[in-house]
C-alpha cells in the first residue's frame, strides 16, 4: 500500500505543488454531496477517536515508566508531555499552512495532502510501536 | 475554550486562510513560550530557596499574572478584529495563547490535594479542559449569526457578531481575575524554605542509603510508624531508583548548580532529556503524543476550513458539527481507561492506530482516483 502510494500518488503530487493554482473543475465545492459530507464527518471521527485513545494510552504507559528522578526535576514529566502535545499541534498548523499555500484552492489535493501526512505519521508511530514495545507484554 | 472560540468562525472574520491559520497558530506559539516562562520561573524560584507552599501565593501570582493576560489579549483580540487590523490580531492571540496554564494548575493540584485524591483531581481537571474545548466551539458557533451591533465612539470599538465572542470570553477573564484579586486579599501570608519542604522526601528517596532508617532496604513506614514490606511494584521502582542513583554517582551528575539563572534553567531541560532518553519506551510515548496531537489539530482545524468553503456549509452548522465531533475525547478517554484496567496499552495503541490507519488509507485512493478522473475530463 505504502509503495502504490509513494510510486503513485507522489509524482503526481509533486507534479502538482509546481503548477500554477487554478480552481480544479472537480473541487468538492462542486460535488458536494450528502455522501461525501458524511464520508467527512465519519472518517474524522474515527481518526479523531483513535488519536485520543492513542494519547490516553501513551498518557498510561508514560505514568508506569517515568522515574522517581524525573518527576523530582522542575522539567518533569507533566511539562515534558506538554511541550511534546503544544508542539505536535504547531507542527499541526504548519502542516496545514503548507498544503494550504502549495495548493491553494484545489481541495482534492488538499485533503490529499493532509490524508498522506497522516498516513506517513501514522505509519511512523506504528512501527515505532511494533518495534519497542514489546517488552510490555507478559 | 479560548483558544479554539474562534476556529469555527475565523474562516469568515478573515477570508483568506493563511491568515487564519496564523491566527489559530500564534496561540500555540504563545501557549509555548507560557510553558518556557512558567518552567523558567519556576527554576528561579527553586534557586532562590524560596517556594511559598502554604498559602500558594507563588501560584496565585502566576494567576494573576495569566488573568491579566488573559484579559489584555482578549481585549486586543476583540479590538484588532473590528477595527481590522491584522498584526495586532495576531499579537492578541499571542497573549491568549499564553494564558495556557496546565502545567501550573497540575502543579497545584499535586501541591494542594491529598496524595489519594490527586488522580481523581487531575481527572477532573482534563474533563473540565475538555468541557472548556466543547463549550467554545458551541459559543463560538452559536453566537456568530446573532444580528448584533454596538458602535463605541469614544474608543472606536465595534462589538458585532463576528467579534462578540471575544467579548464574552473578556468577560469570563474578567471575572477569573476578580475572582484571583479577591483570593491574593484573602491569603495568609505565609512563607517557607524550599529546602525545609524538600528535606522530608530527598530523605524518603534515600532511604536504602540510611542504615539506621529501616531494618530492610525493602521496607517502609507506614502512617503509624510500623514498618511494612514494600509491594512487588514498589520493590521494582525502588531499584530502579537505586540504578539511577548509582549511575548518576558513576557519572558524576549532582544536581544542576550554575551560577548563571539562564544556565541553570537549560540545565534542568538537559537533565530531564537525559533521564527520558535512558529508556525507549518514553521518547516513543512523547512521539506518540506529537503525533495524535499533530492529527487532533490538523481535524480540528481543518473539519470547519472544509465543511465551510468546499461543502458551503453554514459555520453554525460546521460549528455544531466540530463541538459534537469534540464530545468524542469523554467516551474515548473513558474507553482507553477501562481497557487499561484488563488488557495492555500496546494492543490498545494497536488497534487505535490500524483504525486510523484504514480510514486514512481508504481516503487516499479515493482521492486519487477523484484527481484522476477530474485530469482526464477537463484536460
Amino acid at each position: 500500500m505504502l509503495a502504490t502510494v509513494l510510486l503513485v500518488y507522489f509524482p503526481n503530487g509533486c507534479a502538482l505543488m509546481f503548477k500554477a493554482a487554478s480552481h480544479n473543475p472537480m473541487d468538492w465545492c462542486n460535488s458536494a454531496t450528502l455522501i461525501s459530507v458524511i464520508f467527512l464527518i465519519s472518517g474524522s471521527s474515527i481518526i479523531f477517536v483513535g488519536c485520543s485513545v492513542i494519547q490516553n494510552a501513551a498518557l498510561s504507559i508514560i505514568s508506569k515508566t517515568s522515574t522517581s528522578k524525573l518527576n523530582r526535576n522542575i522539567i518533569n514529566i507533566g511539562v515534558l508531555k506538554n511541550a511534546a502535545s503544544l508542539i505536535g499541534k504547531l507542527f499541526g498548523n504548519l502542516l496545514l499552512v503548507l498544503a494550504w499555500l502549495s495548493y491553494r484552492l484545489t481541495s482534492v489535493d488538499y485533503m490529499n495532502f493532509i490524508a498522506i501526512s497522516f498516513f506517513i505519521m501514522m505509519t511512523l508511530g506504528y512501527h515505532r510501536v511494533k518495534k519497542n514495545y514489546f517488552f510490555l507484554s507478559n | 475554550m479560548n483558544m479554539y472560540i474562534i476556529v469555527p468562525t475565523v474562516f469568515r472574520i478573515e477570508q483568506d486562510v493563511v491568515t487564519s491559520l496564523t491566527l489559530i497558530g500564534s496561540s500555540i506559539v504563545g501557549a509555548i513560550f507560557s510553558l518556557l516562562i512558567q518552567t523558567y520561573i519556576t527554576s528561579l524560584v527553586r534557586n532562590d530557596d524560596v517556594l511559598v507552599m502554604d498559602g500558594s501565593i507563588y501560584f496565585t501570582k502566576v494567576f494573576l499574572c495569566i488573568s491579566t493576560i488573559g484579559v489584555l489579549g482578549n481585549l486586543l483580540f476583540s479590538y484588532a478584529t473590528s477595527t481590522n487590523r491584522y498584526l495586532l490580531t495576531i499579537i492578541g492571540r499571542f497573549f491568549i495563547g499564553m494564558t495556557f496554564c496546565e502545567t501550573i494548575t497540575l502543579a497545584i493540584i499535586s501541591s494542594a490535594v491529598k496524595i489519594t485524591h490527586i488522580a481523581a483531581a487531575a481527572v477532573y481537571f482534563k474533563l473540565s479542559s475538555v468541557i472548556g474545548l466543547i463549550l467554545g466551539l458551541l459559543i463560538g458557533s452559536l453566537v456568530h449569526n446573532i444580528p448584533f451591533t454596538v458602535i463605541v465612539h469614544g474608543i472606536d470599538l465595534t462589538i458585532t457578531c463576528e467579534t462578540i465572542h471575544g467579548f464574552i470570553v473578556l468577560g469570563l477573564w474578567t471575572l477569573i481575575l476578580g475572582s484571583t484579586i479577591r483570593l491574593c486579599l484573602l491569603m495568609p501570608k505565609r512563607t517557607t524554605k524550599y529546602s525545609e519542604i524538600n528535606t522530608k522526601p530527598v530523605n524518603a528517596a534515600t532511604n536504602i542509603d540510611s542504615p539506621g532508617s529501616s531494618d530492610s532496604p525493602y521496607q517502609e513506614e507506614d502512617n503509624e510508624g510500623r514498618s511494612q514490606e514494600l509491594t512487588p511494584f514498589r520493590k521494582l521502582h525502588k531499584l530502579t531508583e537505586d540504578s539511577e542513583n548509582l549511575i548518576d554517582r558513576i557519572d558524576g551528575h549532582h544536581s544542576p548548580q550554575s551560577s548563571s539563572k539562564f544556565k541553570t534553567f537549560l540545565s534542568y531541560w538537559n537533565r530531564a532529556l537525559k533521564i527520558s532518553l535512558r529508556s525507549a519506551s518514553l521518547p516513543i510515548s512523547f512521539l506518540l503524543i506529537f503525533i495524535s496531537s499533530a492529527i487532533t489539530e490538523m481535524i480540528l482545524t481543518s473539519f470547519c476550513l472544509t465543511m465551510i468553503l468546499h461543502f458551503g456549509l453554514s459555520t453554525r452548522l460546521s460549528g455544531l458539527c466540530l463541538a459534537a465531533l469534540s464530545t468524542l475525547i469523554i467516551p474515548s478517554s473513558a474507553l482507553a481507561y477501562s481497557w487499561t484496567e484488563f488488557s495492555e496499552e500496546r494492543l490498545l495503541i494497536k488497534v487505535s492506530a490500524i483504525s486510523a490507519m484504514k480510514d486514512m488509507a481508504s481516503r487516499i485512493p479515493s482521492n486519487y482516483f477523484r484527481f484522476n478522473a477530474s485530469t482526464a475530463l477537463f484536460q
